[in-house]
């Protein structure tokens, strides 16, 4: 499945539009990560927990966005946003979205 | 006497803040300095499409990377004076440029790993993980998240 943020893909073109496709987790950060936080915030520096936080996010958003694609028959999903919002102190969602879309090679 | 203890307190949490934060970010500037060189051939732009994109090559893809950097307890403390009169919050204004660009490095050492040497449409996001928006002025652990996004994709 190819996954662009582009609106169309290079040398292939759309043949069939699907429709949307989303795909959304909230992910809370374990108490461990919260007091090495409290820490950098001391010192500064990155807050690698976090970052890790927001990669897993990040990747099972798009997993579930490409699962959806999958079930209707699309082989591409092109225009993926993210987005975020804060849900409560320590736990965040992550959503992706885009449209799925059939593509095919383009004849030279 | 408990009161004269609090402070001293203070005191050393935001001079311990200030030495090692000024050292953090000294080594994080320099860093991403250094890889920003290094990765120099890799093109990113805002456009919405590939420009020059090679036939044939493997297919474009999303890249991505994402960054959380923390405040350290002097720039904090400086933003709380900063409060008071207005104006630029410099400090946090570098904050969050590192956070920016160290996200945008690991997205173009995404797309480097995934074998292209462009990245066109690229996005920024943030999200608020510390759920500052809703903690007090107080209890806030300011802290500036990153996430950059784009397609990779191969230059002819």
């Amino acid at each position: 499945m190819m996954v662009v943020n582009t609106e169309t893909i290079a040398g292939h073109d759309v043949v069939e539009v699907k429709g949307m496709v989303q795909g959304n987790t909230v992910r809370a950060k374990h108490m461990g990560k919260d007091i090495a936080a409290s820490f950098k915030n001391l010192v500064g520096g990155e807050l690698k927990g976090y970052t890790e936080l927001l990669t897993e996010s990040r990747r099972e958003a798009l997993a579930r966005m490409m699962q959806q694609a999958q079930e209707l028959g699309a082989n591409a999903v092109v225009n993926v946003r993210f987005t975020t919002s804060a849900i409560t102190a320590g736990a965040a969602e992550m959503m992706a979205y885009g449209t799925a879309v059939v593509v095919a090679p383009r004849a030279p | 006497m408990e009161e004269l203890f609090g402070l001293v307190v203070a005191v050393v949490v935001i001079a311990v803040g200030f030495l090692a934060g000024r050292a953090t970010e000294r080594n994080h500037l320099a860093d991403l300095a250094r890889r920003e060189t290094e990765l120099a051939s890799v093109r990113v732009d805002s456009l919405k499409a590939p420009v020059g994109a090679a036939a044939g090559a493997p297919g474009p893809s999303l890249v991505c990377g994402e960054a959380v950097i923390a405040s350290d307890a002097f720039k904090s403390w400086a933003f709380g004076l900063r409060n008071i009169f207005g104006g630029e919050a410099r400090n946090f204004t570098t904050l969050f440029s590192r956070a920016r660009r160290e996200a945008t490095l690991r997205m173009m050492e995404d797309a480097r790993r995934q074998g292209f040497d462009a990245v066109c449409n690229v996005r920024h996001a943030s999200a608020d993980i510390g759920g500052n928006a809703e903690a007090s002025a107080k209890r806030s652990k300011p802290m500036a998240t990153c996430i950059a996004f784009g397609t990779g994709y191969k230059r002819a």
